[in-house]
């Protein structure tokens, strides 16, 4: 029974997406890819580092036949700059998808709520697929999917904390309302985050700081992937309920009987 | 020249923009994007140059690098960026260098410095390039005068002042909005290309000088 996962007409087999930031260096970028099964992955395209301008960027190493190449508005804090962004981005990609991120505050990264609504409806005005990465809030989940955006993005903790999933229970709720696919991004730090986050019914995660900045990012990469795959498989399988008492693994009804019947002559 | 801007596309492909443009006439495109990272202006500059196909030549600006990957036929260098000389020390024969000047100082310099051919401006007021010092067609024969090589002027070029900067000296005229903002580029490009080949003719003599007949 095939599990494919459909955003936007494009159908994926593997529900990790992977960002392609802050790696050491192009080999582990490529090699962590590859460990994942990724077939998505976000990158920033705007120069962020000033003083280096020509420095080569995750854009240089990956293999863009291979993935779908999602460019990201990371480093933008307005609407304006996140819409230059998004346009800039079709121009460098060709495609009309983009993960819009609005992020104003430098110190938790938090997206800002009301500007990364007003974003995604000028840029699904303008025919962009439109994935908007924002806090756990399921109404404004609510009017961006009723906007048209392709999916909606809630961060399970801060970006790159490693913190997990704090958000659960919004998650839940945004799950159970949604009609576009949920992916939950940011936060993440070990592969029981990321299976905690598809047992609940996620449609995939997106992880980035969690690989990148592992010791051994391919082993946490292919780590990553069995967490994704295992908590998938959990959730299609039908966990039991967790109960606040005890309910024992073998019948104890009939026992004290059968040793009755055998008591030695 | 035509000098892409991004900012100014209006929800189109910056490929069929350009496309549009070499139909027209343009026969160099010139990539500036000053706000993208590395690999993406190497990615824009490839995504263009598969636009052209051949049939103009691709400069990246700023970045010798990305010019280099993107299989670009020259690097523009702007007014600040890296010096001529040691861009040609890099690349040697391999890409056209093309460097921006505003002055008969810079112009003079450059070609010294090995520069293949210069991009002067301002030569009239631009919205690409708002309160810069504009140079007028006095700025454009001073320094063609002073440099052999190729001087292309940009700066509120159009068709209706190309024909003056061409008779001012100029090789060719570089254009932002005359292309980016109309609604047909390739037509805009179309009328930039007669305007800068017309021949001299009754119109261009000198009003002082005396005509047969009067």
């Amino acid at each position: 029974m095939s599990d494919t996962l459909t955003i936007a007409g494009r159908q994926f087999r593997s529900r990790l997406f992977l960002g392609t930031g802050k790696y050491a260096g192009p080999e582990q970028t490529v090699a962590a890819l590859d460990a994942s099964g990724t077939e998505l992955v976000t990158v920033a395209i705007r120069r962020l580092d000033l003083d280096n301008p020509n420095a080569r960027t995750e854009l240089d190493y990956i293999d863009w036949s291979r993935y779908t190449v999602l460019p990201n508005t990371a480093g933008c804090k307005t609407v304006d700059e996140a819409l230059f962004t998004a346009r800039l981005g079709r121009s460098v990609t060709g495609s009309n998808w983009v993960k819009l991120e609005v992020i104003p505050d430098p110190k938790y990264l938090l997206p800002d709520p009301i500007g990364t609504l007003r974003a995604a409806e000028q840029l699904l005005s303008e025919g962009f697929v439109v994935l908007p990465y924002i806090h756990a809030d399921p109404i404004l989940a609510k009017h961006l999917e009723e906007a048209g955006c392709a999916t909606v993005m809630p961060l399970g903790s801060a970006i790159g904390s490693g913190q997990g999933i704090l958000t659960l229970d919004e998650i839940k709720i945004i799950i159970e309302n949604a009609k576009v696919p949920v992916v939950v991004d940011a936060g993440i730090g070990a592969p029981s985050d990321a299976a905690l986050a598809m047992e609940i019914g996620a449609d995939a995660v997106l992880i980035n700081t969690a690989v990148a900045k592992a010791a051994d990012p391919p082993g946490m990469a292919a780590a990553m992937r069995k967490g994704v795959e295992a908590g998938r498989e959990a959730y299609l399988a039908g966990r039991i309920p967790a109960k606040p008492y005890a309910s024992a693994s073998s019948p104890t009804e009939g026992v004290a009987a059968a040793s009755r019947e055998k008591a030695p002559a | 020249m035509l000098v892409t801007d991004t900012e100014r596309l209006r929800g189109r492909d910056v490929a069929d923009v350009v496309r549009a443009a070499v139909d027209g006439g343009v026969d160099v495109v010139q990539v500036r994007e000053k706000s993208l990272a590395h690999g993406a202006l190497v990615a824009l500059a490839t995504r263009v140059r598969e636009a052209i196909a051949g049939r103009a030549m691709l400069f990246v600006n700023g970045d010798v690098e990305a010019a280099i990957e993107a299989g670009a036929d020259g690097v523009h260098l702007p007014a600040s960026g890296p010096a001529v000389a040691a861009v040609r020390a890099r690349v040697g024969d391999a890409l056209v260098i093309s460097r921006a000047v505003h002055s008969i100082d810079a112009a003079v310099g450059a070609e010294r410095d090995s520069a293949d051919m210069l991009v002067l401006g301002t030569v009239f007021p631009s919205p690409s390039h708002p309160g810069a010092q504009t140079i007028g067609l006095d700025g454009v024969r001073e320094v063609c005068v002073r440099v052999a090589i190729p001087v292309i002027a940009i700066g509120g070029i159009t068709p209706a002042n190309a024909r003056d900067i061409m008779r001012a000296g100029a090789a060719g005229v570089a254009v932002i909005g005359s292309i980016m903002d109309a609604d047909d580029p390739r037509a805009a490009a179309e009328a930039l290309r007669i305007a800068i080949a017309a021949p001299v003719g009754q119109a261009d003599i000198p009003s002082g000088t005396a005509r047969p007949g009067a």
